[in-house]
């Protein structure tokens, strides 16, 4: 297997990310609209979603969308591919989170909650899903 | 990608049935669950990556280069503002990360000592370093502050742990002579 360029990959996600930060930046209020309009059954749901951004997997899209970016070997087509099945993923998951969210109000659950959304979700799986794009280059062929 | 996998249709739906990658997101994640569990129940004695070592250490990296400050147990005052340094700030979550990688990763034990050795130190440096940036923001431009610690570190922060795993595949699990 021929070694990842790693500097190439560095200025790629640097890019990219930085596009992207910007791109989400405006686009993000938007999405915090179809969100709400997705979950109107809860009428509290602007209350809790202007209170932290944090719940919400915007951050963990965009790193991971970089990183999708920036890998190597794999075609524009794929690529796109994989960031929009994550986006629908990630959308998903903001839908369960906020109504977990609103369901443990006043509740020690809300505390782990917390704990778990912004620990496992901004770092570990940006991890795992871009690791499932790449997982050929590295450890298949390193064998 | 060549070799037939690029042109494969539903790949990225096939993956899941790869037995190295359930493998790897098996103990990724059993890891990561562990070492967060313990790192919650035992926060105070994890040596360096806790929220009271972090404070000092970062205070007397700031007095040294020259910004005054004040140490509380987890607070560190400022002319201007102030921060708290919580669990977040220490940077023990990035280390069970890579860590989890490492061990998740195929790979011979002394290879994994070998990249979880190098981690430590840098995941520790990074953060510091990290932590002075956001520092020097805060007394300098505040209103940056915010977007800064919000958007910006929390992206290097997942792509540092990628980078240094990428460079750990490279330069020692590939490297015959280790």
């Amino acid at each position: 297997m021929k070694r990842y360029e790693l500097i190439n990959f560095a200025i790629k996600f640097s890019l990219a990310a930085a596009v992207l930060l910007a791109i989400f930046y405006f686009v993000f209020p938007y999405y915090r609209i179809v969100l709400r309009y997705s979950i109107g059954i809860f009428y509290d749901v602007t209350k809790l979603q202007s209170t932290n951004s944090i719940f919400l997997t915007f951050m963990p899209y965009v790193s991971l969308s970089a990183l999708i970016i920036a890998t190597p070997k794999r075609t524009v087509k794929e690529k796109v591919k994989f960031i929009v099945l994550v986006f629908a993923l990630f959308y998903i998951i903001d839908i369960s989170f906020l109504m977990i969210q609103i369901l443990s109000q006043g509740t020690s659950i809300q505390y782990y909650h917390i704990l778990v959304v912004q620990d496992f979700f901004t770092l570990a799986l940006p991890i795992v899903l871009w690791f499932l794009l790449d997982y050929k280059d590295l450890i298949v062929q390193h064998e | 990608m060549k070799e037939g996998f690029s042109n494969s249709k539903d790949q990225i739906f096939k993956i899941k049935f790869n037995l190295e990658v359930a493998k790897f997101i098996f103990f990724f994640i059993l890891s990561l669950s562990i070492f967060y569990f313990l790192s919650i129940r035992f926060e105070q004695f994890i040596p360096f990556f806790n929220m009271q070592s972090t404070t000092q250490v970062l205070s007397s990296f700031l007095t040294v280069i020259g910004i005054n400050n004040t140490a509380g147990t987890y607070q560190i005052t400022f002319s201007n503002f102030s921060i708290e340094i919580v669990r977040q700030c220490t940077g023990v979550f990035e280390v069970i990360a890579i860590t989890s990688c490492i061990l998740a990763f195929p790979s011979p034990i002394k290879k994994k000592i070998i990249g979880i050795a190098l981690a430590i130190p840098t995941i520790y440096f990074f953060n510091m370093g990290r932590l002075i940036f956001l520092s020097f923001l805060g007394i300098y431009y505040p209103s940056m502050f915010e977007t800064i610690h919000d958007y910006l570190l929390q992206i290097t922060f997942v792509f540092l742990v990628v980078f240094f795993w990428i460079f750990w595949i490279n330069k020692v699990v590939k490297n015959e002579k280790i």
